[in-house]
C-alpha cells in the first residue's frame, strides 16, 4: 500500500514539473509583452529606453531557461513571485480568492452527488420506471445548455422577479451588522445559484455514471444470492450494490477537480463570485505570467491531489487491492 | 490631458464597462443631455435649476468590471485606479469643469521667461490624512517614483521625461526643471497623484507595501476597505481642506458581467451605470427605467480609426489616392447608424468637435463609392479580369483588416466595412485577435491595415502619433512621413501663443484630411444611467470624472437619502 502511494507521488511530482515547463513555455511565447503600456493618448508614450530599463529590471532580458530555472528556486522556497500588474506577492493574491473558489466548489460537489446518487438508486431499482425515463431526459437535456444561459435565466427568475434569492456577490451590504448565524444564513443563500449552476452539467453525468454501475451490480451473482437470502430489492441495493457501484466513482471524483475550475471561471464571472476563476480571466488579459504560473500550479496540483487521493481510497475501499498491495514484497 | 491608459477601453465600451466609462472620459457637457431637459451649458450641473446648496449624507454605489490593478497610485496604468486616485488623492493642478487648469494642493504656480522651470507654491494647510502637513518633498518624492524604472509606472513616465531635475528650497516651494520648453507641462501635473512620503519610506519595496492596498492620500476621501473581487469602500475626509464633500460614502462594487450589471441597476444595487448600445436599445427607454434613472449622453475624448500601413510592406497604402479611396468606400455614417445606434459622431479629424483645436472648417468625409471607384481607377487598381476584385500588375487588391476580440461592437464593425469595399471591388479579410496580441503585431509593424482606438489627451499634441520619427517606437505605427506634418507637430510643442497654436493645429487637421494616413470612423457617445435622487452630477469635456470636483461634488437633497449615516453598504 505504501509502496503504491509512493510510486504514484513520484509520478505526480514528474507530471507536475512537465506542467511546469509546458505552463512556462506557452506563457513566454505567446504574443502580448506585459510590461508594454496599452496604447494611448499622445505625450504619454513610453520612451523605449524606459522599457528597456523595466525589462531588464523584471528579469525578462534574460534566456528563458534562465527564467525557468530562477522562478523554480524560487517554489523550492515556496515563493511564487510577483505579480506583474500590481508588484505584489503572487502566493498572497491566490490565497485571497482561493477559499471563495473552494467553497463555491465544495457546496456544488456536495449538490451535485447528494442528488445524483438517490437519484440513481431510484433509477436503478426499476429501471425504465417513469423517472429513469423522465430522469434521463431531463438530465441529458439540461447537459446540453450552456451555463451562461442557464444562470441568466436563474438570475432572473429567482432574483429579479421572485426576489426569493440575491442576484450576485458572497454577502449582503446588510450582513456586516448581522450575528454570526445570519451571516452564515446570508452567505449560504447567496451560494445557491452559482453552486446550481456549476453543479448541475456534473450532475447529470455523475447521475447517468452511478445508475450505470448499479444497474451492472445489480446484474451480479452476489445480488441475486442477497436476494435469496431474503433482503428486500431495496436492501441488497443500498447494501451490497451501492458498495460495488461506489469504487468506479470514486475514481470519477478525482477527475472532477477540472471540470470544476473550469466552470467556475464562467460561474464567477456571471455571479461576481470573488474566486481565482476570475482572477485566472484577468491576469490572462494581463499578462501576469507569475500569477498565470501560480494559477496553472494551483490547478495542477488540485488535480493531482484529486486524483491521488481517489487511488489512495479507490485502494482502501477495495479489498481485492489492498491484499494484492500487502502480498507484493 | 488624458489618461492614456485606455486600458481596454474600447473593449470596455462595447461592452459598456460599468463605471469605466462614468469614470475618466466624457465629453463636452454642451451636448450631453438629460432625457426631457434642455442641453447644459459648459461645466453646470446638468440638474442647476433644482440645485440648492449641497446636503450632506447618503451614500452612492458605483460599478466596475474588475479589481483596480493597484492601489499604488503611481504604479497603476487602469482607469479604475485613476479614479480612486483621484478621489483619495489630489494633484497639483487639476482641469476644472469647463477643461481649465486650475489649482489644488499647489495654491499658485509660475514660469520662467525661458520656459524651463516651473514654479509651484504648495498650498498651506494641506494634510495627509494621517495629520501630517503635505510638503514640497512630497510633491517631489511623487515625481522620484513616477520616474524610478523600477516603479514600471508606464502610464505616467511618458509625462515627465523631458524634467532635469527639481528642487525643495523649503517646504512650501516646489520648483522643476525641463529640458526644453513645453507648453503641456503644467498639464502633466493633472496627472501625477501626490503620495505621502513618510510613510511610503517607512518600507523599502515600493511595489510590495501595505500602502498599495490600503492607500493614504490628502484627498476629498479616505480609503476604508477593499475586499477584493467585491467592492471598494471611500468615506468623506472631514479633514479635506477644500471642506468635507456631501457623499459620506462611495462604494464601487466589481461586477464583471454586463447583463448582471444591469440587473443590479435595476435592482437598487448600483447607483450609476454605462450601457451598452444594445442594453440602450432594448431596455433603457422604458418609462418605469427613465423614470427612476436620468441618462445622460456624451462625447468621449477617444477616437475610432483605421490606420493604413505605408511601410511600402503593402502595394496598396503608401499611395495617397487609395486611401483616400478607403475613406470614401467606408460607409461610416451607415455604421453609426445601422449598428452603433447612433452612439457615435462621425469624426472629422483626431480632434473631437468640443477641443479648442478643432478646425471649424473641417467636415466628415462623405461616403461616395463612386467616388472611391474613380480613385482606384486613377491609381491605377481596375477589374480587368472581371472576377470583382480589382488588380494592378497582376496583384489582387487584396488585404486583412487587423482588429481587436474586444466586442461585438468591433466584430459588426469589420464586418459591415468588409461588405463596403466588396462593393468598390477590393478584398478586405479579417484577422480577429486578442487585445494585446493586436497591440504586439501593430507595435512590431506587421499587418496592412489595423483598426483601434485612441483615448486622447485635452491637448491636441500630434507630434506621437503622426511625426515621421514616430514611426519606429512612437504611436505613428502606420509610417506615416509628412515633412510639413513633422514641422509643425514640432511647432505644436514649443508654441505659447495660443492664436499661433490653434493655426497650427487647424493646418495639421486639414494635412490629415488630405493625407488619410488614418480613416477617422468615429468618436463614441457614452451612455450613462445615474439615480434621479443624485443632484450636482457634472459632465466636463473629460467626464464625469478626473476633473475638479468631479464625484466629489454630487450630493442627495436629505429628503431623498437612501442611507442614513452608519447604515451606508461597507459600514
Amino acid at each position: 500500500m505504501t509502496r503504491r502511494i509512493l510510486r504514484r507521488l513520484a509520478v505526480s511530482a514528474v507530471t507536475l514539473a512537465g506542467i511546469t515547463v509546458l505552463t512556462f513555455l506557452l506563457f513566454h511565447l505567446a504574443p502580448g509583452d506585459p510590461l508594454a503600456p496599452l496604447e494611448g493618448g499622445s505625450r504619454g508614450a513610453v520612451s523605449t529606453d524606459a522599457l528597456a530599463r523595466m525589462r531588464a529590471e523584471a528579469g525578462f532580458d534574460r534566456p528563458l531557461w534562465q527564467q525557468y530555472g530562477l522562478w523554480l528556486s524560487r517554489l523550492a522556497r515556496g515563493d511564487l513571485g510577483r505579480s506583474l500588474v500590481d508588484g505584489e506577492p503572487v502566493r498572497g493574491k491566490i490565497a485571497a480568492r482561493l477559499p471563495a473558489t473552494l467553497v463555491l466548489a465544495g457546496a456544488a460537489t456536495l449538490l451535485a452527488w447528494g442528488l445524483a446518487l438517490p437519484l440513481a438508486i431510484r433509477s436503478a431499482l426499476r429501471p425504465g420506471g417513469a423517472l429513469d425515463r423522465g430522469g434521463s431526459l431531463f438530465f441529458y437535456a439540461i447537459y446540453s445548455v450552456p451555463v451562461f444561459w442557464t444562470a441568466l435565466v436563474l438570475q432572473m427568475v429567482f432574483a429579479v422577479y421572485l426576489r426569493w434569492l440575491p442576484l450576485h456577490g458572497v454577502l449582503s451590504d446588510e450582513a456586516a451588522a448581522m450575528a454570526p448565524a445570519g451571516r452564515l444564513a446570508d452567505g449560504a443563500l447567496h451560494l445557491v445559484l452559482p453552486a446550481a449552476c456549476l453543479a448541475y452539467g456534473q450532475l447529470a453525468f455523475l447521475m447517468r455514471f452511478a445508475r450505470a454501475n448499479l444497474l451492472e451490480a445489480r446484474g451480479r451473482e452476489f445480488f441475486a444470492a442477497a436476494l435469496a437470502r431474503g433482503l428486500t430489492e431495496r436492501q441488497a441495493m443500498l447494501r451490497h450494490a451501492l458498495p460495488n457501484a461506489l469504487l468506479p466513482l470514486i475514481t470519477i471524483a478525482g477527475f472532477t477537480v477540472p471540470a470544476l475550475a473550469a466552470g467556475s471561471v464562467i460561474v464567477e464571472r456571471i455571479f461576481s463570485w470573488p474566486g481565482v476563476g476570475r482572477l485566472l480571466v484577468d491576469s490572462i488579459g494581463s499578462r501576469d505570467r507569475p500569477t498565470l504560473m501560480g494559477l496553472t500550479l494551483l490547478g495542477a496540483l488540485l488535480t493531482q491531489a484529486g486524483m491521488l487521493a481517489a487511488d489512495i481510497l479507490y485502494a482502501a475501499a477495495d479489498p481485492r487491492l489492498r491484499r494484492l498491495g500487502e502480498e507484493r514484497p | 490631458m488624458s489618461r492614456r491608459v485606455p486600458s481596454r477601453f474600447f473593449a470596455a465600451l462595447a461592452l459598456a464597462s460599468g463605471l469605466a466609462a462614468l469614470c475618466g472620459c466624457g465629453g463636452s457637457s454642451s451636448t450631453a443631455t438629460a432625457p426631457g431637459a434642455a442641453p447644459d451649458s459648459g461645466g453646470v450641473p446638468l440638474d442647476g435649476a433644482s440645485a440648492g446648496p449641497p446636503e450632506r449624507g447618503d451614500c452612492v454605489r458605483l460599478v466596475d468590471t474588475a479589481d483596480p490593478q493597484s492601489l499604488n497610485f503611481i504604479r497603476a496604468t487602469d482607469r479604475f485606479s485613476s479614479q480612486i486616485a483621484g478621489l483619495v488623492t489630489d494633484t497639483l493642478v487639476q482641469y476644472d469643469a469647463k477643461g481649465e487648469v486650475i489649482g489644488r494642493v499647489a495654491e499658485s504656480w509660475s514660469v520662467s521667461d525661458d520656459g524651463l522651470t516651473w514654479t509651484f507654491r504648495i498650498r498651506p494647510g494641506v494634510r495627509w490624512q494621517d495629520g501630517a502637513p503635505v510638503t514640497s518633498r512630497d510633491a517631489a518624492y511623487t515625481l522620484e517614483r513616477i520616474l524610478d524604472p523600477r516603479s514600471r509606472a508606464v502610464s505616467r513616465i511618458g509625462y515627465f521625461t523631458g524634467v532635469v531635475s527639481v528642487e525643495t528650497p523649503d517646504d512650501a516651494t516646489f520648483r522643476v526643471h525641463y529640458r526644453e520648453p513645453s507648453v503641456t507641462a503644467l498639464a502633466s501635473w493633472t496627472d501625477a497623484p501626490l503620495i505621502p512620503r513618510h510613510l511610503w519610506e517607512k518600507q523599502a519595496d515600493f511595489l510590495d507595501n501595505p500602502l498599495c492596498r490600503a492607500p493614504v492620500g490628502c484627498g476629498p476621501f479616505r480609503f476604508v476597505s477593499w475586499d477584493a473581487g467585491r467592492q471598494i469602500v471611500l468615506e468623506a475626509n472631514d479633514g479635506y481642506w477644500d471642506g468635507r464633500p456631501a457623499l459620506d460614502r462611495i462604494v464601487f462594487r466589481i461586477i464583471p458581467q454586463d447583463t448582471t450589471r444591469l440587473q443590479a441597476l435595476e435592482l437598487g444595487e448600483v447607483d450609476a451605470l454605462s450601457l451598452t448600445p444594445d442594453q440602450v436599445a432594448t431596455r433603457a427607454d422604458r418609462p418605469e427605467f427613465t423614470r427612476r434613472f436620468r441618462r445622460l449622453t456624451y462625447p468621449l475624448p477617444y477616437v475610432y480609426y483605421i490606420g493604413w500601413n505605408m511601410d511600402r510592406s503593402n502595394p496598396f497604402f503608401s499611395d495617397r489616392r487609395v486611401r483616400q479611396a478607403m475613406t470614401l468606400a467606408l460607409d461610416r455614417p451607415g455604421l453609426l447608424r445601422d449598428a452603433w445606434h447612433g452612439l457615435g459622431i462621425a469624426a472629422a479629424s483626431y480632434i473631437t468637435r468640443e477641443s479648442w483645436a478643432y478646425n471649424p472648417a473641417l467636415r466628415p468625409i462623405p461616403y461616395d463609392p463612386a467616388g472611391a471607384a474613380a480613385l482606384l481607377d486613377a491609381a491605377g487598381w481596375t477589374d480587368s479580369d472581371g472576377d470583382g476584385v480589382r488588380e494592378k500588375g497582376g496583384v489582387p487588391f487584396a488585404f486583412t483588416l487587423l482588429y481587436a476580440a474586444t466586442g461585438k461592437m468591433n466584430d459588426d464593425t469589420a464586418a459591415y466595412f468588409q461588405e463596403n469595399l466588396r462593393k468598390v471591388g477590393v478584398r478586405m479579410d479579417l484577422s480577429r485577435t486578442e487585445f494585446r496580441t493586436m497591440l504586439d503585431l501593430v507595435g512590431s509593424h506587421r499587418f496592412a491595415a489595423f483598426m483601434s482606438g485612441l483615448t486622447l489627451d485635452a491637448d491636441p499634441d500630434a507630434f506621437d502619433m503622426f511625426h515621421s520619427s514616430q514611426a519606429r517606437d512612437g504611436n505613428n505605427r502606420v509610417s506615416y512621413s509628412n515633412p510639413e506634418m513633422d514641422r509643425l507637430s514640432e511647432q505644436g510643442r514649443r508654441e505659447f501663443d495660443p492664436a499661433r497654436r490653434r493655426a497650427v493645429y487647424a493646418r495639421i487637421q486639414e494635412i490629415l484630411a488630405e493625407d488619410q494616413p488614418w480613416t477617422f470612423v468615429s468618436h463614441p457617445l457614452m451612455n450613462v444611467a445615474i439615480d434621479r435622487r443624485i443632484r450636482g452630477v457634472t459632465v466636463s469635456p473629460l467626464g464625469l470624472q478626473q476633473f475638479w470636483p468631479g464625484i466629489a461634488g454630487w450630493w442627495v437633497p436629505r429628503a431623498e437619502q437612501r442611507f442614513p449615516a452608519g447604515a451606508a453598504p461597507g459600514a
